[in-house]
């Protein structure tokens, strides 16, 4: 993981997404294996960890809900040896980036779900960790709370305060929004990781082209399925036009040459559409080909 | 050590506002210490103006022995217990992991967390002396320094039996058997209700191993029978071997509990 990237952490339920925070975070022990965060190893220096890091998770126990969200924040900066002129300071800062700044006062018990995880990200920014560890920070939030959280994260935290965060999720369209490279892990093993694109590369996913054409040109899906960089063509007839349903090599760099075979065989193209697989195709793709049992064990190392 | 302070500090406030934001049960707690006098002041009257040849060593008076008995008994529950019951809702609420983040010790952090209900007790403790010496108890012999440092001793006791008790709370969960078996020993051969030298000889000897024993025998002779520690040194030195004792297996236990729960991945749950 790079330095001011968002990194998510994908799998399905159960798949070790919290049980691996919990180790970078250093409050689980792992059974075997490496894992580093800034360049310290967390079973050997996890005091060094503890002092770069910050966790989120959206588990909305974890503050003390008679304590107003100040309240909490200001315990919580205590604990981290933050001064008490200082945390003020920072927590008047962190509550205008996480925009709950005139609920700050009230009880926590009071709060909506969506603001209660703004001021668990508020706690995880307080002490201006170099890495930043979200686990599920949207879970449980309606669509536009769930939005404001991501816009906060990719925004606000990484983009514009350059921290590096890892955000455990079994959102696709979330890691896909807003993550610049994922992992995807099942039984507590890493099965791929990179962009969506490399991933989609490593896949050997290809790229979907819908081509409507008119007329009667001289040219068989055969031939179409012949030129380099074409996997696949499919006719179907749609009324008085033709759709050709094709797949095209990563990145459909083939397009350019199918149009031109085409054109010059007297087609009339009337559209055509072309998109790369999703996530989600990536996603399960990878859960079907990952081998288990020869993947690599998860030896992340994060940013220094 | 301003580290130390700022932490303790921030715990003592934190467990103060939500003591204070549950009014009707502050009230309440507030009150049972002055029921608690009521109560031990009308058993001693029931009991008459008899004094026992037994009470002798304490002042003479049942009512000023209750009274000490009661409150140091409180004071060893909130030790004992205090700890664990922070733990186990460290454990539930999921604020311990957050905690152990922080980079404190594991001793500041649960002592910390005991602060507020000491002040408390100890709030309690005054009141009771100041209604005690109302209603008849006699301190003006006190041996108040030598006093003062056994009751400090017998809290340290007290908390390191709590980190024991804290450590099994971090393991199984439910269930203290540490606290049970150490309050029920304490209440039967400690000699809160009464002098330890009704009990069979074989019992006493049983009783020597509880900090409470030594505790309430040194803060009762101090106090109500106006020794000093030409005669109390023995009783000084078993509670001070006995708390470095439990202490040093406290601040063991509790650190090795935290270790296989990092490994079990327990400590985010109940």
């Amino acid at each position: 993981m790079e330095q001011g990237q968002l990194f998510g952490l994908l799998g399905e339920n159960g798949a070790g997404k919290t049980t691996a925070i919990r180790m970078f975070v250093t409050t689980l022990l792992p059974t075997s294996g490496v894992a580093r965060v800034g360049g310290y190893d967390v079973v050997n220096e996890p005091q060094r960890v503890r002092e770069i890091i910050g966790l989120v998770s959206s588990e909305e126990r974890s503050f003390y809900w008679r304590l107003t969200g100040r309240q909490n924040l200001d315990f919580f900066a205590a604990l981290h040896h933050l001064s008490p002129r200082a945390a003020r300071h920072r927590i008047d800062e962190l509550l205008e980036v996480v925009d709950v700044r005139d609920e700050a006062d009230q009880p926590f018990h009071s709060y909506s779900t969506g603001t209660r995880h703004k001021f668990s990200i508020a706690r995880g920014l307080l002490t201006d960790p170099q890495v930043l560890f979200l686990d599920e920070p949207t879970r449980s939030l309606d669509p536009i709370a769930a939005s404001e959280v991501r816009h906060l994260i990719s925004e606000r935290i990484v983009r514009q305060m350059g921290r590096s965060a890892l955000l455990a999720t079994h959102s696709l369209a979330e890691a896909e929004a807003i993550c610049d490279r994922v992992a995807i892990i099942r039984a507590g093993r890493l099965v791929a990781t990179g962009t969506v694109a490399d991933l989609r590369a490593q896949m050997g996913l290809t790229t979907l082209c819908e081509i409507r054409i008119r007329g009667e040109p001289e040219v068989t899906p055969d031939e179409l399925a012949r030129l380099p960089g074409v996997q696949a063509v499919a006719p179907l007839v749609d009324g008085k036009a033709t759709r050709l349903e094709l797949r095209l090599e990563q990145g459909g760099s083939a397009l350019d040459g199918v149009l031109r075979y085409l054109l010059a065989g007297g087609a009339v193209v009337e559209s055509c559409q072309t998109r790369e697989p999703t996530l989600e195709e990536i996603y399960r793709r990878a859960l079907e080909t990952g081998p288990e049992s020869e993947a690599p064990q998860l030896t992340p190392e994060f940013p220094a | 050590m301003r580290e130390v302070l700022r932490v303790a500090g921030a715990l003592f406030v934190r467990d103060m506002r939500t003591a204070v934001s549950y009014r009707t049960g502050f009230v309440l707690s507030s009150l049972g210490a002055v029921v608690n006098i009521a109560a031990v002041f009308f058993l001693s009257e029931a009991l008459g103006g008899s004094t026992a040849p037994l009470l002798d060593p304490y002042g003479g008076s049942y009512f000023g022995f209750v009274i000490v008995g009661v409150a140091l008994t409180n004071f060893m529950g909130l030790g004992i217990s205090g700890l664990g019951g922070r733990i186990r809702e460290g454990l539930m609420t999921g604020t311990l992991e957050y905690m152990l983040l922080s980079p404190n010790r594991l001793a500041v952090l649960l002592l910390g967390s005991t602060l507020w209900s000491h002040a408390f007790a100890l709030v309690t403790i005054v009141l009771y002396g100041v209604i005690g010496t109302f209603l008849g108890m006699d301190l003006e012999m006190a041996t108040a320094p030598l006093a003062l440092v056994s009751f400090v001793l017998a809290v340290i006791s007290f908390n390191a039996l709590g980190l024991l008790a804290a450590s099994i709370v971090i393991l199984i969960k439910q269930g203290d058997p540490v606290t049970w078996l150490v309050t029920t020993a304490s209440v039967l051969l400690a000699g809160v209700f009464y002098p330890t030298a009704v009990l069979p000889e074989w019992l006493r000897g049983l009783g020597q191993l509880l900090p409470l024993t030594h505790a309430l025998e040194l803060v009762r002779r101090a106090l109500l029978g106006g020794e000093g520690l030409g005669s109390l040194w023995p009783s000084l030195l078993a509670l001070t071997g006995l708390t470095a004792v439990f202490l040093a297996l406290g601040l063991w236990a509790c650190g090795a509990a935290i270790r296989v729960a990092q490994r079990d991945g327990s400590l985010s749950y109940y």
